[in-house]
């Protein structure tokens, strides 16, 4: 069956072209994992994760933000209600208080002179029993004010003179609770206890626990602008931050006093005033949460999943000025922009463009929601979906399986073989027959059976061969360059190598057929070659409707090629993601080959030649 | 004497009436058989249907009584064959060519493939690429002898070749008939043949028309001159003689005439008594041979 002498003659015949084919095929492989293994590639996918990443935290970080100065505005808004609200009835109260606690006071007796210090304690105590009971808070405020003013009377002993002495006691008394005072801030505690119960029931509204951080954080959010008591002072320190004055409800006392509060309450002042305030805390108090060592460990466990490490994390630079910046300037800009949204609805509102006050109501609503939105867009949001499904797609996708399989060894590596195998195919029969120079080989008594095997073996052995070395050079390239987060190892790399062998031995033996039927070259170079290169072409195309691109570049209606290609069946995303697909597809190829050598060989017995 | 090639019955039909039809023809042990016709005639047809390369549509060739088609590996052992087209294999120089053919042959014994190099004057070291034709027909030459097969065939082996080459060759040919090899050598050239063959063939349209020795061409028993007359009077007295004439042509005072061997001393005798401006034989050949013969056949139809 083998002929010796044949098969010296191809390898002689054809060494030189599998050789030079070979060592590009090998030159262009090592070029390829080596280029794509080392960086370029994996820093276009690590930009591309970490472009994404930033800008979906930023964007989450403008709209909590956002939130966080909603929460403030409003907050303060309803602090004032609740305050104009408040204030009158406390005053009303203390006055009513303070009256009686005068006459009470008034009543305190004196020492008479022929009075025993014990019947003049005990007077003073049956006197102190009839002090008017203190009952609701703006009561009690102005008992402990009036107590705490007792208390701190200056002592004429802690004074050198008597003249010192005399201003601290015309201070002390200038100071003497008054219920304008004490109803004041009677009234900003009742109202901050309904402001804060008011948050935490929206927050239970919302689905959050009374204790849980969310509802922590609205409460803070509102708690930070207001700053009811100096223990909100200590997240400005921290930061060397400017403490904010307190809560100005001097102007809404004297507003209630002139009788117009409630207009004033929405005046363009006011309303200045609560947003710079709101402003400033909610950017701070952004700026301070996202510091936090806690949260910064829960941002980066969840971020890990887009392999986002503490280093990667620090790079980002949320530090606590660009934090507070960015949220500033969001506010900043959500408020200049709403500002103009609302002048223009108020416009259509005057020309009568809304029936009722409800749809200008939700015509309001609508427009913050959106320009919430839009200042806090995140990267994928902003882009269409089918796009950003994509970015997310090459964030997560095997890039180097991708070059190295889909790409090379499925295409651009089986070029070369395929010319090879093409060229060599015809060679070894057709040539051979169309120019007569298989005469010398039959009339010497060689049986053309022979001579189909010992050209066939030829044939197998050479691409064999070929694949031997890519797959040697494949493996010390795989060694040489150091690969994460990909699908490929050896034996992968192995069996990618034997899928392209048997792609081009199945196209062996499609071309070994028509080499074997045609007297001419060129017929046979045309069909066999011809499909061949269509098989490329078709998997070339192919490729951008396959599941292996991501899918904003992906064309599904090319995939169609993928159905008229026997490329198709060299399976590499089988082998990449280790399921066994593979086998049976590499079975067919193997199978086709076989079938066209066979075919060709029972051709070449039978047909008539030219020689 | 043995046949060694037997041509029966053979037809390959092309279809168009091209191909060949119905060819018989025997070749004899030590023969040398030249087989002539035109371009397309068929010969090249006949040859590979003799190797085995084509399958006959009826018919048969027989070498050595073995069928050619189904026999080829058997048989060509036997014969050293020398295609109508050189066209080598795809090595490098002529040694190259030579080494492996001789692997092919399992010929381990290379020396009378050397002599036949030297006789040739062939430089086997030559990258068979810039080969001359005549050194690829040596080449070939060398290739299909060296084994020293009982049977050559040559498909038109002199096409393309130089006078002084092409003498060179027939020398070589004629020298493997002496030793007594059998020889079947097509040829568009009726001279060719005729100068080296005992034997030819002639196949016209896929026909074999006829088969003629060439020495009963070369001594054939009546022979042609042509005589012309200075003077008209000499001209028409000659009519009168006992020869037969078989063409005039009176413009020219020239007469054709066609008589046997033995008459020719007789025929000077005579024409001493005429005052004749030039007479010449005219060879009856091959070529006038197979045109009559064609001629005839034609007529025949």
């Amino acid at each position: 069956m083998f002929n010796k002498a044949l098969f010296k003659q191809s390898v002689k015949a054809n060494g030189w072209m599998w050789l030079i084919i070979t060592a590009a095929e090998c030159f262009m492989l090592s070029c390829v994992m080596i280029i794509s293994g080392s960086g370029n590639i994996g820093n276009v996918k690590n930009s591309v994760e970490s472009t994404v990443v930033q800008r979906e935290i930023d964007a989450s970080l403008e709209k909590r933000s956002l939130s966080y100065y909603d929460l403030a505005d409003t907050g303060l808004n309803e602090f004032d209600t609740y305050y104009l609200a408040q204030y009158p009835a406390d005053y009303q109260d203390a006055a009513t208080y303070q009256a009686a606690f005068e006459t009470w006071l008034a009543q305190k007796p004196t020492k008479a002179s022929e009075e025993s210090d014990e019947d003049y304690a005990k007077a003073i105590a049956t006197w102190k029993t009839t002090m008017p009971e203190a009952k609701t808070t703006p009561e009690q405020a102005y008992a402990l004010a009036f107590e705490s003013w007792e208390e701190s009377m200056p002592k004429q002993d802690d004074f050198a003179d008597a003249a010192a002495y005399r201003a601290a006691m015309q201070a002390w008394q200038n100071q003497k609770p008054s219920a304008a005072i004490t109803s004041a801030s009677s009234a900003f505690y009742t109202a901050t206890l309904e402001l804060k119960n008011a948050t935490i029931s929206q927050a239970e509204k919302e689905g959050y626990d009374e204790n849980s951080d969310e509802a922590k954080e609205m409460l803070g959010a509102v708690m930070y602008a207001l700053k009811p008591s100096n223990e909100f002072d200590e997240i400005y320190t921290s930061h060397d931050e400017a403490v904010p004055e307190d809560y100005d409800v001097t102007s809404l006392i004297s507003h209630i006093q002139s009788g117009d509060a409630t207009a004033y309450v929405s005046t363009t002042e006011r309303i200045s005033y609560r947003e710079k305030r709101g402003q400033f805390s909610s950017s701070v108090f952004l700026a301070d949460n996202m510091t936090k060592a806690t949260t910064v460990a829960k941002m980066l466990d969840t971020l890990s999943e887009y392999h986002v490490t503490e280093e990667k994390y620090e790079a980002f630079g949320y530090t606590y000025a660009s934090v507070k910046h960015t949220a500033y300037s969001t506010i900043v800009s959500y408020q200049a922009r709403y500002d103009y949204e609302k002048s223009e609805i108020d416009t259509q509102k005057s020309k009568g463009d809304y029936a009722d006050e409800a749809s200008y109501q939700k015509a309001l609503a609508d427009m913050k929601t959106n320009l919430t939105g839009d200042l806090s867009r995140s990267l994928l949001a902003s882009l269409p979906d089918e796009v950003s499904s994509a970015i997310e797609e090459v964030g997560k996708m095997d890039l180097y399986s991708l070059i190295v399989g889909s790409v090379f060894y499925k295409i651009a590596g089986l070029l070369l073989p395929f010319i090879y195998t093409i060229m060599a195919s015809n060679n070894l029969i057709a040539t051979q027959v169309d120019t007569g120079s298989m005469a010398y080989v039959l009339s010497t008594g060689t049986k053309r059976r022979d001579v189909t095997f010992t050209q066939g073996c030829f044939l197998t052995l050479s691409i064999l061969a070929m694949f031997t070395c890519t797959l040697i050079t494949s493996c010390i390239c795989f060694h040489a360059v150091n690969v994460t987060d990909t699908g490929l190892n050896y034996g992968r790399l192995c069996l990618i190598n034997l899928g392209a062998f048997l792609v081009v031995y199945a196209i062996s033996g499609l071309n070994f057929f028509t080499s074997c039927h045609f007297d001419r070259t060129k017929n046979s170079m045309a069909l066999g070659g011809g499909l061949s290169i269509f098989f490329l072409v078709a998997t070339i195309l192919g490729l951008f409707g396959s599941p292996v691109i991501p899918s904003v570049v992906r064309f599904e209606a090319l995939n169609n090629f993928n159905d008229v290609s026997i490329i198709t069946l060299f399976d590499v995303i089988s082998i990449t993601k280790g399921t066994s697909d593979y086998l049976w597809k590499d079975a067919i190829l193997l199978a086709i080959g076989i079938v066209g050598y066979v075919a060709g060989s029972l051709r070449f017995e039978k047909k008539d030649l030219p020689l | 004497m043995k046949t060694v090639i037997s041509i029966r019955h053979l037809t390959k039909d092309y279809g168009n009436a091209r191909g060949v039809f119905d060819e018989s023809l025997d070749i004899h042990e030590g023969e040398m058989m030249g087989f002539v016709g035109t371009n397309g005639s068929g010969k090249t047809t006949t040859i590979r249907c003799l190797m085995g390369f084509i399958k006959p549509t009826s018919g048969a060739v027989y070498v050595h009584g073995l069928e050619s088609y189904k026999n080829a590996p058997i048989i060509t052992k036997q014969i050293g064959y020398v295609p109508g087209e050189i066209a080598f294999p795809d090595l490098a120089t002529g040694n190259d060519f030579l080494r492996s053919q001789a692997e092919f042959l399992h010929l381990s014994d290379m020396s009378h493939a050397n002599e036949l190099v030297k006789r040739l004057q062939l430089d086997p070291r030559a990258g068979l690429k810039r080969m001359s034709k005549g050194m690829k027909q040596k080449t070939a030459i060398v290739a299909a002898l060296m084994a020293n097969p009982p049977i050559i065939v040559l498909d038109e082996p002199t096409t393309g070749l130089d006078p002084l080459m092409r003498q060179a060759f027939v020398d070589i040919i004629k020298e493997e008939h002496a030793k007594g090899k059998t020889i079947f050598m097509s040829s568009h050239m009726f001279e060719e043949v005729s100068d080296t063959c005992d034997r030819v063939s002639l196949i016209s349209d896929g026909h074999l028309i006829d088969s003629v020795n060439v020495a009963d061409i070369e001594n054939r028993p009546i022979q042609e001159f042509k005589i012309e007359f200075k003077k008209s009077e000499d001209y028409e007295r000659f009519h009168h003689e006992k020869y037969p004439i078989i063409r005039e042509q009176e413009q020219f005072q020239q007469v054709t005439i066609s008589i046997s061997r033995n008459e020719i001393s007789a025929l000077f005798e005579s024409l001493a008594t005429y005052d004749i401006r030039f007479i010449s034989e005219i060879r009856y050949t091959l070529s006038k041979h197979f045109q009559e013969v064609l001629k005839e056949r034609n007529n025949v139809q």
